[in-house]
């Protein structure tokens, strides 16, 4: 319903605010459309609401907040924009959903993704365009995927990629029976000199590194001991992967690449 | 090139050129700014790390989004810096610190304290004057308008959530909202129109 320009003044300041109930912002949207006097009205709101920020209590930024953010910057600066032009998780689930239907287990699916990975490292072997060690961590993760994947309370959760890395999918598949976890992600940027990528524990507040990934292009993989948090009795809340110094770290300190998609 | 002396506007036209150095210069003008208030939104360290960095890389990505004749830089900043925690504090609802969430008493707090001692010194040299004629606003509004207007603002809550919250009408809600933005409004005009003259 159309309101006029004393209704839309009662309701602008609260718009401005953010404030306004959803089943009342269409009618003062379709006004200020349409009168230049009640859109000048709602520039001078915003202006006011923006600088109630300036009330906020100072509490400085941590130094090495804008080590990140500068770091960051660079990255993006220097990072081509692209797209990825297959996403291998969105692939990985159309396959499943193919399996599933043909009465494929999940066993089996791992076991054709064994195979899979085993052909790959074949063929890696073949090119002697890996290292030893690469294939030796290949082969223990496949090793420990399967060990993973096999256990009933086996859980899976997502892991998205953040601004830094919006081309980066993972999964963390964990079992609390085993006290394992793998993790795989595709789509990571190029790691600065000096840095590797950190996998974490999130307990609310508290992080714990549970270990760096070996990275092979721009894939990234782990295999991790699940570390129930003794104290809380529970699983962790969250997973995410930063960068860190190649040295370790004992707190996260670098900006975030992935996270779980689903942190509840 | 003296950064330093270069207006945010000025500095944002470099940014749109790709000038990290004068991105650096916003984000040693702004970046404790912006902090405090996605902490006091979040309420969470970590969390507001990681938002105040998206923050500024947004800024980074995307500068050509800011247009110096619909506001100042710091409007658009510190509106990417709200909006931003809000969203955040939304999508991870209970986990937050309760202590992160405005209550009625928790409110006064920081109201009461709208004085120069929290004034945070790294943006002084910028925003000092801003903040010091804004903290004044607010704090001449009657209490149940300041409460309003910071749970609206910093706590992301819809009138409707507010009334609810207070136990008041939704009417007398609306009301508080409204004349509080208006003396605050009042009271801002003799000082920006002293800046921008």
């Amino acid at each position: 319903m159309p309101i006029d320009c004393d209704a839309a003044r009662e309701n602008i300041d609260a718009f401005a605010l953010g404030a306004l109930d959803a089943d009342e912002a269409p009618a003062l949207e379709q006004h200020l459309q349409t009168c230049i006097a009640c859109a000048r009205e709602l520039r001078a709101a915003r202006e006011t609401a923006a600088s109630l920020a300036l009330t906020a209590p100072a509490v400085p930024a941590a130094a090495a907040l804008k080590a990140r953010v500068m770091a960051s910057a660079a990255v993006l600066s220097t990072r081509p924009r692209r797209r990825p032009s297959w996403n291998y998780w969105a692939v990985a689930a159309a396959a499943l959903a193919v399996l599933a239907a043909g009465g494929v287990t999940w066993g089996a699916l791992m076991q054709r993704h064994a195979s899979d990975l085993s052909g790959q490292t074949a063929i890696a072997q073949a090119q002697a365009t890996q290292s030893s060690q690469q294939l030796a961590s290949l082969v223990s993760w496949q090793r420990g995927m399967l060990e993973v994947s096999s256990q009933a309370d086996l859980r899976t959760t997502p892991m998205a990629g953040t601004v830094l890395a919006p081309s980066a999918s993972g999964q963390y598949f964990w079992s609390s029976t085993k006290q394992e976890g793998a993790f795989f992600a595709t789509g990571m940027p190029p790691l600065p000199a000096g840095k590797d990528y950190t996998f974490w524990f999130i307990y609310g507040d508290k992080w714990e590194n549970a270990g760096t990934a070996t990275v092979t292009g721009d894939q990234a993989r782990l295999i991790v001991h699940v570390d129930e948090d003794e104290e809380a009795g529970a699983a962790p809340k969250g997973f995410a992967v930063t960068i860190e110094p190649a040295a370790g770290a004992q707190e996260r300190s670098g900006p975030m690449v992935l996270q779980s998609a689903t942190r509840s | 090139m003296n950064y330093t002396t270069l207006r945010d506007d000025e500095l944002m036209e470099r940014v749109c050129a790709r000038d990290l150095a004068a991105f650096e210069h916003l984000y040693d003008r702004y970046g404790d700014l912006v902090h405090s208030v996605v902490m006091r939104v979040v309420g969470d360290r970590y969390v507001a790390e990681d938002v105040a960095q998206d923050v500024f890389l947004r800024v980074w990505r995307k500068p050509e989004q800011f247009d110096l004749d619909r506001g100042k830089f710091t409007t658009w900043l510190l509106s990417i810096a709200r909006n931003r925690s809000i969203d955040e504090r939304r999508s991870r609802g209970r986990r937050l610190r309760h202590e992160a969430m405005p209550s009625p008493a928790e409110e006064e707090d920081p109201l009461l304290s709208v004085s120069d001692d929290t004034e945070d010194p790294a943006t002084a040299s910028v925003v000092a004057d801003d903040q010091r004629a804004v903290r004044a606003a607010l704090a001449v509004l009657p209490p149940e308008q300041r409460m309003a207007i910071q749970l609206a603002y910093f706590g992301g809550m819809t009138q409707q959530e507010i009334a609810n919250q207070l136990g008041q009408p939704l009417g007398t809600v609306k009301t508080r909202i409204r004349l509080g933005m208006q003396k605050m409004r009042g009271a801002l005009e003799p000082h920006y129109m002293v800046e921008g003259s």
